[in-house]
């Protein structure tokens, strides 16, 4: 989208005009749902973080001030925080999975992955216990430090630094029979 | 951060974007869950005025404008020219002298801000170095900081720092805090002059007291992960709504001026006065810079005059017993003869009759609004009215006729008006209501060129108004 139509969109929604909100919306919500997705246990749940994330969006974007920063960066940042927001009302239902430390080392790479199907990620990703999701997220997508996450998390540094570990594991030893699959050419 | 290749491999190839969702679904599943406002208090405030509006122009318009009253005069009963027999009765009769009296009666309206940046570090005194958040508010133009956030005995939402980790409170410019030093025992920290005066507990930490250290500058806005439900954003001051939709009635004066061919003008003053002015319409109003606005509309305006003329009625009358003969005899006896016989009535008839001149018109006004305190404003606006499609109702009296003035060959059917008016509103949840006062002047004659004469009009108004800002 170009620029000057994006700050007409923006500018519309502090207005709360209905129109700019639908065109962007329209523009944002599959980036936004991407996001979701990585965060949350199921589609109905990521749908959820996509709605809440665009209700607060409507809400705050009076606050944006586009000399600041670049919108996408400003909305990528509030729909994370909502997200863990919402995580974070939840946290009683964060399942953390207490892994052997003796897990066997599984190599993927780019190639490896680029093998696999975006669906078939998304899905590795979401059955990853829910703590080391958020970690893994947090980590690897959001670019945070170990001492944020563990912050944010209620949980300890060394803590974090760990959970990346086994989450990253875990998610190998899940995408591994499909890489499997993919080089004996089964799928 | 160093990331392993599988790190890196991971963020590369998931998809950054989701392209098989029901879009529209979406929306409109996002558009349920906002809940906007449906506005419901705004459709019966204009659907209230646009009633109002109908109504009154319908029942004008229903109203007719001719009524006659009472008043009258006993006329002369005459003598009829035609012979009965006579005969003599001698039995006493009242003469008919007095034809009774014709009456005709007839009488003629985030949660607060989720922005926090990490920090670098903060020392203590002795050495040991933590980081803490500090918020950033994003929408202002000086950098304000925030104390991070503990326990906010509100929600009781905690947050436990490692063991290392102390508080430092940031003041900003406008709040007072007492700085409590961080001690062995859980210490209030209490914001003086903020707007919500929520309590924080500040949890045991370090027992000597950190040096307040002010965070270093962030560069753009950084959202932290912090949820900042702790602490309220200062409020905002509302933003001054650009567009009002209104709806006005006044009521006013008739002042009418003729000028022209003097029998003619004077005859109709004496016949006719001009009685009031009724204008009602909806405007829309666009606000710009300073308080200034423009606003146009639809409005319709009726200007009534009552004529009030005296006529002379006669007709013919046949009574059955009337004194036609009085015969003196010799010996100075009269006899009266009665008979049949016909008498001319005369009435004189009052009427009042109302003549109406409608227009639908078009204000086009500018001014500028002048806020009193919260609630209270003081608008304050000038300018044109073009009046269009135009019709009227009555009669007036040419010569020896009455003519109905929706015949009249010489009436415009426009006019131009200015118009001045200063009105007081009070601010509601659901709009703004007030009073005011206007003074409008015609322009030009609402005759053509070539008629007998002039006329303008002038009023000067009460009026009664709602508005609605979006």
């Amino acid at each position: 989208m170009h620029e000057d139509r994006l700050l007409q969109l923006i500018e519309g929604c502090q207005r709360g005009q209905p129109p700019s909100e639908k065109a962007l919306f329209k523009h944002f919500a599959p980036k936004v749902l991407a996001i979701a997705r990585r965060y949350a246990r199921d589609e109905p749940q990521a749908l959820d973080f996509l709605q809440e994330s665009f209700v607060l969006l409507f809400e705050k974007i009076r606050l944006f001030d586009a000399s600041k920063g670049a919108f996408e960066a400003w909305l990528y940042r509030l729909s994370v925080n909502t997200i863990l927001q919402l995580l974070r009302k939840n946290r009683n239902q964060v399942s953390w999975l207490e892994l052997p430390d003796d897990l066997p080392g599984i190599e993927i790479d780019d190639s490896d992955l680029k093998m696999l199907r975006h669906d078939q990620l998304m899905i590795a990703i979401r059955q990853l216990p829910d703590g080391y999701r958020q970690v893994l997220n947090l980590y690897v997508f959001e670019d945070w430090s170990h001492q944020e996450i563990a912050t944010t998390l209620q949980i300890s540094e060394s803590s974090s630094r760990s959970q990346l570990s086994r989450a990253k594991q875990l998610l190998k030893q899940k995408l591994q029979p499909l890489l499997r699959q993919y080089e004996q050419g089964l799928i | 951060m160093n990331k392993d290749l599988f790190e890196k491999a991971l963020k590369d190839n998931y998809p950054n974007s989701a392209a098989d969702f029901d879009l529209d679904a979406a929306w409109e599943a996002l558009e349920a869950r906002r809940k906007k406002p449906k506005h419901h208090a705004i459709f019966w405030f204009f659907a209230g005025a646009l009633l109002l509006l109908g109504g009154l122009v319908g029942w004008w318009l229903q109203t007719d404008g001719h009524k006659s009253v009472l008043a009258h005069s006993a006329g002369e009963p005459v003598h009829s020219h035609e012979m009965v027999p006579v005969t003599t009765e001698h039995h006493n009769v009242t003469p008919l002298a007095v034809v009774p009296l014709r009456s005709i009666d007839n009488t003629a309206v985030a949660k607060g801000s989720n922005n926090s940046n990490p920090v670098s570090p903060v020392h203590s005194p002795n050495g040991t170095s933590i980081s803490v958040k500090t918020s950033q508010n994003i929408p202002q133009n000086k950098t304000e900081y925030r104390v991070s956030v503990l326990k906010n005995e509100k929600t009781g939402i905690e947050q436990r720092l490692a063991n290392t980790a102390i508080l430092t409170s940031i003041v900003s410019a406008n709040d007072a805090l007492t700085n409590q030093p961080a001690m062995a025992s859980e210490t209030a920290i209490t914001f003086k002059n903020t707007a919500d005066r929520n309590r924080f507990t500040l949890l045991e930490t370090l027992p000597q007291v950190v040096p307040l250290v002010s965070p270093p500058k962030t560069s753009a806005l950084a959202l932290s992960p912090w949820s900042v439900d702790f602490i309220e954003q200062k409020k905002r001051k509302p933003k001054t709504p650009n567009w009002w939709l209104g709806a006005q009635a006044t009521y006013g004066f008739n002042l009418l001026k003729r000028q022209g061919t003097s029998t003619y003008v004077d005859a109709r003053a004496m016949d006719e006065l001009p009685l009031d002015l009724i204008q009602i319409g909806l405007n829309i109003r666009r606000g710009l810079k300073r308080n200034w606005f423009v606003e146009t509309g639809i409005q319709y305006a009726q200007w009534t005059d009552v004529r009030r003329y005296t006529a002379q009625e006669e007709h013919t009358e046949t009574v059955p017993n009337l004194l036609l003969l009085q015969v003196v005899q010799v010996n100075g006896d009269v006899e009266d003869f009665y008979g049949p016989g016909s008498v001319i009535v005369r009435q004189q008839v009052t009427s009042e009759n109302y003549n109406r001149y409608q227009y639908f018109e078009l204000p086009l006004m500018a001014g500028k609004a002048f806020p009193l305190g919260t609630h209270w404003r003081l608008d304050l606006s000038a300018g044109g009215i073009i009046g269009l499609g135009s019709r009227s109702s009555g009669t007036v009296t040419i010569g020896s006729d009455d003519l109905p003035v929706r015949d009249l060959p010489y009436r415009k059917a426009g006019s131009l008006s200015a118009e001045a008016r200063m009105s007081m509103m009070y601010k509601t949840k659901i709009g703004s209501i007030g009073l005011s006062v206007s003074g409008r002047s015609g322009i030009n004659s609402q005759t053509k060129s070539g008629a007998m004469f002039e006329e303008k009009r002038r009023s000067l108004g009460l009026g009664f108004l709602l508005q609605h800002a979006f």
